[in-house]
């Protein structure tokens, strides 16, 4: 859908390429604020992969590819964007709650607030598969395209990344230990 | 929450909150950033934009420069160079290729053109400032093409046939600024700094454990003196796992991408000094590029004059 300007941009049309950042820029964004979930490092992942993306605009085979193509870099651009913050992000405060539930119905605030710890507990890269998976509604291969990872290392990762979540859920969930009765 | 579906709602719900839109001025420092930033060129797979029209424009520009030449020839008192120097014979073979139709007669080499080129004696001149009066004449067979950035002269060339494993073949001239860490995790910004000498460049590949090295032999090529030096992807390299799917052993200094055009491939680097600037003429191939193949890429790097 984006071939034309695809086309244009990897003749060096920066025009071409603007119009093309304006079609995927918002997409991009969600994506890596959900795999970040932090709107400043995610604006600076996008930014980064949409330069990165002009830049080596010329190595795409496929122009109808672009799109998959795109996320991939904005996938690695989140990784070293985290790895850069990385003291930054150890200090991240938890985002406020937002008190309106989603579509499908977090249950609770409570729950709201657990599954975001649990979350963030989870690697960049098993987000990473959540994102693509469960919010772009990718399927597997699909996924292990745009991450440019094995499809088994996808379902792995999912696996994995799921059965954290759970665990994590679990833990907050459990009363406190005797210690820390005792304690108190 | 605690069954797969309640789970699985909750984290659908959990991700569809947040921004989902990039700030205007985000895309204002993108626009600002790519105004004064060179797209990376590749070189080897030939996918210039426009390729359609590559064979289109060589053959009309060669038809331009037949022309001109012809026409140069037959005036009275032509067949000379024009300028001073040795006057080197006419190179351009009258055999066309099917793409282009180059020039039957000659006053020495011609300028590479982009697309696919006849059998014949050219001169290139591949860098930018500061390096851009460095040439390279050679000669190439029949059956080949040149590439290279839009808007420059070519950075090398490959068969028509093709450039990638398990048999293709491609040359190239480069200077090169830096060298990745992790070739395979190119994206990275862990660029390796070189120092100006030929030594700092093959100490520094022969350095790096993502690749294998030979042993670097003292050589003399086009006039110059250097070191060669060749690069093998390691054995077993799954390219796919690479990020792009590429092996980036450098970044060029005058931004070009050269990177391997499949497993096994294998970079031969002359690494020379010309009057003080290091300046790489490098073939591409593969174990299974075949041995006659090899031999007219190495009759082309035997071609070589280099004209500082």
């Amino acid at each position: 859908m984006h071939r034309a300007l695809v086309d244009r941009a990897k003749g060096g049309d920066g025009e071409a390429f603007d119009a093309l950042a304006r079609t995927v820029g918002d997409q991009c964004m969600a994506i890596a604020y959900r795999i970040l979930r932090d709107a400043d490092l995610a604006d600076d992942a996008v930014q980064a992969a949409l330069i990165t993306a002009w830049r080596e605009l010329r190595t795409l085979r496929d122009p109808d590819r672009f799109e998959p193509w795109l996320h991939r870099i904005l996938t690695h651009e989140c990784y070293a964007e985290a790895r850069r913050r990385t003291r930054w992000s150890a200090e991240l405060r938890i985002l406020p709650v937002d008190h309106e539930q989603g579509a499908g119905g977090i249950r609770s605030v409570n729950d709201r607030d657990q599954l975001d710890r649990a979350f963030r507990r989870l690697t960049l890269e098993q987000r990473a598969v959540l994102v693509f998976h469960h919010y772009l509604d990718l399927p597997v291969v699909e996924v292990a395209e745009r991450l440019g990872i094995p499809v088994g290392t996808v379902k792995s990762r999912l696996h994995h990344a799921v059965a954290a979540l759970r665990a994590s859920l679990e833990a907050d969930a459990r009363p406190p230990s005797v210690s820390q009765e005792r304690l108190a | 929450m605690t069954t797969s579906r309640d789970l699985e709602r909750s984290l659908r719900a959990y991700l569809d909150e947040g921004p989902s839109v990039l700030p205007d001025r985000s895309y204002d420092v993108v626009r600002a950033d790519i105004d004064r930033t060179r797209q990376r060129v590749v070189i080897g797979p030939w996918r210039e934009p426009r390729m359609s029209n590559l064979p289109r424009i060589a053959i009309a520009a060669a038809a331009v420069l037949a022309v001109v030449i012809v026409g140069y020839n037959v005036l009275p008192g032509g067949g000379g160079t024009g300028g001073p120097g040795p006057s080197p014979s006419p190179t351009v073979s009258p055999t066309a290729t099917p793409q282009p139709t180059a020039a039957p007669e000659a006053t020495g080499p011609i300028s590479l053109p982009l697309g696919p080129v006849a059998a014949g004696t050219y001169v290139v001149h591949p860098f930018l400032a500061p390096n851009d009066s460095i040439g390279f004449q050679l000669t190439l067979p029949p059956g080949w093409e040149a590439g290279g950035p839009t808007g420059r002269a070519p950075v090398g060339a490959a068969p028509t046939t093709g450039h990638e494993g398990p048999g293709g073949m491609s040359f190239g001239f480069l200077t090169i600024a830096s060298l990745e860490g992790d070739p395979c995790r190119w994206y990275e910004p862990a660029d390796i700094e070189i120092g100006p000498a030929v030594d700092d460049l093959v100490t520094a590949l022969a350095a790096n454990p993502g690749y294998e090295t030979t042993a670097p032999v003292d050589v003399a090529l086009g006039g110059f003196s250097g070191t060669r030096i060749d690069v093998q992807l390691p054995a077993g390299l799954d390219l796919a796992a690479c990020d792009a799917g590429e092996f980036h052993v450098w970044a060029d200094g005058d931004g070009q991408t050269i990177y391997a055009q499949g497993p096994e491939g294998r970079f031969h680097l002359w690494i020379l000094d010309v009057r003080g600037t290091t300046v790489v003429v490098m073939t591409h191939d593969f174990p299974g590029t075949p041995a006659d193949d090899q031999a007219e890429l190495q009759a082309i790097v035997d071609s070589i004059q280099i004209q500082p």
